[in-house]
């Protein structure tokens, strides 16, 4: 075998430029998380809405919107990232289950990766879920989808993996969704405290009558 | 879209979206005063997108350009590339929702998180503006194809703009670490 010195350089450039890669997207990554967590936990949700319905010249609506709670910095964050990828991932399951026009769907796979998805949500909200049992979760959906993946394909029907792909418009297959979901699990897993991280909470907006009086302008810090 | 709806989008996106400008270059207030702009833009238009897949991308597309009209009226002559003024025609671009790649990877002290996120926001602030718009999307967790059609450009556009926006930005880390010792 010839020794080849400039396929080898080459190579050597290739991997470090893919590693600062790397680097830079989880820069970038953790930048965004943080300043999103924080901007959550310390934005006046409430005095934001009033603001935007001020500035829509809307009727009055008393807002009761509540912010995400939990601890300071990025942990609350990466729960709620792992929690809203989950979310999207059940909801597109239930999308494909639902869905009949694909009769040879091997749906107990399916149905068993949703739930073991729905569960490991659930405890990531609780705060109950530990690493180890969180990301067996996750490998226990990736390979339900997979054996699902692999029986369809051998079926030659449309594989959950296509389906997901025409529910989302986009070219993100299901094993690039149950990476990404790794991905983010691993993060919340990975800070999760004794006391439990929480949920972004739906708000509610109660209206009423009156005038709008403008109460301050939000987040001019 | 009814209050409780609205409420829930403004809980969910107006962080992100503020982050979004900021990576324009945008102040933390001008950041914050476009972003309600353009939730009230939504607010009032609300009839308009149907699908509510739609607003992630409506809503950047509008704060931009409310962004861009506040410091100076360059959002009405085309710099966004619509030659609009005002919030709507917006392409409309549906996912189910925005797949969100952020995580922490390492604990740090609050003061270092603003740090480094001044320190990253500094860096997208430096890329050329097509670049910029390519990149924040990108790092949003838009796919290509996505980005595409928000922005009224091919894919290969997509892409190349992606990969000037890396190699940009790697010079200018390896500027950094030359001249402030290594970041991370």
């Amino acid at each position: 075998m010839t020794p080849d010195p400039a396929g080898d350089g080459r190579r050597a450039h290739g991997d470090h430029q893919a590693q600062d890669d790397h680097q830079l997207d989880e820069l970038v990554r953790v930048a965004r998380a943080s300043f999103i967590a924080r901007s959550d936990l310390t934005f006046d949700f409430e005095a934001g809405l009033a603001d935007v319905y001020y500035r829509a010249n809307l009727p009055f609506a008393t807002v009761v919107a509540r912010r995400p709670a939990g601890g300071p910095g990025p942990v609350s964050g990466a729960v709620a990232l792992a929690c809203s990828h989950l979310d999207e991932l059940i909801s597109l399951l239930d999308t494909v289950l639902l869905s009949g026009t694909h009769a040879n769907l091997p749906g107990s796979q399916i149905q068993r990766a949703r739930e073991v998805l729905a569960r490991l949500r659930a405890e990531l909200a609780r705060g109950s879920a530990s690493r180890a049992g969180a990301m067996a979760a996750v490998a226990s959906a990736a390979d339900a989808l997979d054996q699902a993946d692999l029986r369809v394909r051998l079926e030659r029907s449309p594989s959950p993996g296509n389906q997901l792909r025409g529910r989302r418009g986009s070219a993100i297959d299901t094993a690039e969704l149950m990476c990404m979901l790794q991905y983010h699990v691993e993060a919340a897993v990975q800070h999760v405290g004794p006391a439990g991280p929480a949920q972004p909470r739906p708000a509610r907006v109660r209206r009423r009558d009156g005038g709008s009086p403008r109460t301050r302008r939000a987040d001019q810090a | 879209m009814g209050e409780d709806e609205f409420a829930a989008l403004y809980l969910q996106h107006r962080s992100a979206l503020v982050w979004y400008l900021r990576g324009h270059g945008a102040s933390q207030a001008e950041a914050a005063d476009a972003v309600q702009d353009a939730f009230a833009y939504a607010l009032r238009d609300a009839d308009q997108v149907s699908d509510r897949r739609a607003w992630p991308s409506w809503l950047r597309t509008v704060a931009f350009r409310c962004y861009l009209r506040s410091v100076g009226g360059r959002g009405s002559s085309g710099q966004d590339g619509s030659g609009h003024d005002g919030p709507a025609p917006v392409t409309v671009v549906c996912v189910p929702e925005l797949p969100d790649k952020a995580v922490a990877a390492e604990p740090a002290t609050d003061a270092e998180l603003r740090a480094q996120e001044e320190f990253v926001l500094s860096l997208l602030a430096a890329l050329p503006m097509q670049q910029r718009r390519v990149f924040t999307l990108h790092y949003e967790g838009w796919a290509s194809a996505e980005i595409a059609a928000q922005l009224g450009m091919q894919k290969a556009a997509v892409r190349q703009n992606i990969a000037r926006a890396r190699s940009a930005l790697r010079s200018l880390l390896m500027h950094d670490s030359v001249t402030q010792g290594d970041f991370s």
